[in-house]
């Protein structure tokens, strides 16, 4: 497995880091957003203030960025992270029906995390596997032609997966 | 401070030609109605509440004038069918993100939809400005972005845009060291068209990115 760059402790000497290995000057920020988001799993407010210092911009800016995004977390997800395809075929196959029964399964909350922290579920907007449709990506795995019906089943999968 | 002479509603004016057209005219005592517009701050476009029709290559077309540059020769109209029609429209955009504190910006928005619907017939419809209103997070504010860019500009940055779209909201970014300094400079509280921001931009602005 890769080793992440930056953890959510190690912070601020590795946006400091992280800053000078970006070469684009204009792509800086955004870069280094994405590279938190990739190791931590979301972006952590000490962090997002620290890459604002770094990069001489006000918080409240970076606040604006990260939520026009709506693919930037700002907590952390659960264990499990599945992602309902949303794209026009997927929603033409009945992906709200999948969606539909993970909230009611799970429990969600605002945030798509169930209240145990094993899972997040999150709508997303097409991952190029249209000819599957309805498609779901659980964990980086693509399942295409999903059933709500087989909901229930995988959540329960899942549940009894010992890492 | 270089002049030009444009022709407004058929007469020759000489107005300056380093600001905005809509503070050129209000310079000249023509007044656009304008809720977005702030002379330190520039122009925005955001209410189209001083859309103007100026003549170009392909005719007469609307253009807001806080975004119009006066050029020599400019030819505006302010007043025509299709103005009136235009803010009208804006205008009962903007009353569906009320009920205002202030009733003079609702006063000036029913009188601009009513002067509208003396050129062109819209009927407003009710069902769906009810349900705007109701799915409205904070009603009162238009989104107009004075008091974000205000904020910015006397450098305290502490309000931002959230989100985009319809979910697009004004948001108050806490900094611990400031924390108990904001509220005391009331710059945004003051230029609010609305009256929106009370009793401080901390409790009148919701929305967080961090909860």
């Amino acid at each position: 497995m890769r080793v992440p760059i930056i953890s959510e402790v190690g912070g601020v000497s590795c946006v400091d880091e992280l800053w000078e290995k970006m070469s684009e000057p204009g792509g800086r920020v955004i870069n280094i957003l994405n590279q938190i988001q990739k190791d931590v799993g979301f972006i952590p407010r000490a962090l997002l203030a620290e890459v604002a210092s770094r990069a001489g911009l006000a918080e409240s800016q970076l606040h604006g960025l990260v939520s026009f995004f709506s693919s930037y977390r700002t907590r952390p997800t659960g264990k499990h992270l599945i992602s309902v395809c949303y794209g026009t075929a997927c929603y033409a196959r009945g992906a709200p029906l999948i969606y539909e029964r993970l909230v009611e399964e799970l429990q969600l909350d605002a945030d798509g995390t169930s209240p145990d922290g094993l899972f997040t579920v999150e709508q997303v907007y097409c991952v190029g596997a249209c000819s599957r449709a309805p498609v779901i990506v659980v964990d980086n795995q693509v399942m295409g032609r999903v059933k709500a019906s087989e909901v229930p089943f995988l959540v329960r999968k899942l549940r009894n997966t010992r890492d | 401070m270089k002049r030009v002479e444009v022709i407004i509603d058929n007469q020759v004016l000489s107005v300056r030609q380093d600001i905005p057209l809509i503070q050129a005219l209000r310079e000249q005592g023509i007044l656009l109605p304008s809720l977005c517009y702030h002379r330190l701050l520039g122009g925005y476009g955001s209410c189209g509440l001083c859309v103007v029709e100026i003549y170009t290559e392909a005719g007469w077309r609307p253009r807001h004038a806080c975004l119009l540059q006066p050029e020599a020769g400019l030819q505006v109209k302010t007043n025509t069918p299709t103005v009136l029609r235009l803010r009208a429209r804006a205008a009962r955009l903007l009353l569906r993100r009320g009920p205002f504190p202030k009733k003079e910006v609702e006063e000036l928005l029913g009188h601009l939809v009513q002067k509208g619907e003396k050129t062109c017939f819209e009927p407003d419809d009710k069902e769906a400005a009810a349900r705007s209103r109701a799915g409205n997070p904070a009603p009162g504010c238009i989104l107009c972005g004075l008091c974000v860019r205000i904020c910015e500009k006397i450098r305290k940055s502490r309000l931002t845009f959230l989100g985009r779209g319809k979910n697009l909201q004004v948001s108050f970014v806490s900094a611990e060291e400031e924390a108990a300094a904001c509220g005391s400079c009331k710059a945004c509280q003051r230029i609010c068209p609305t009256g929106f921001i009370e009793p401080s931009a901390r409790e009148a602005f919701k929305a967080r990115l961090y909860k």
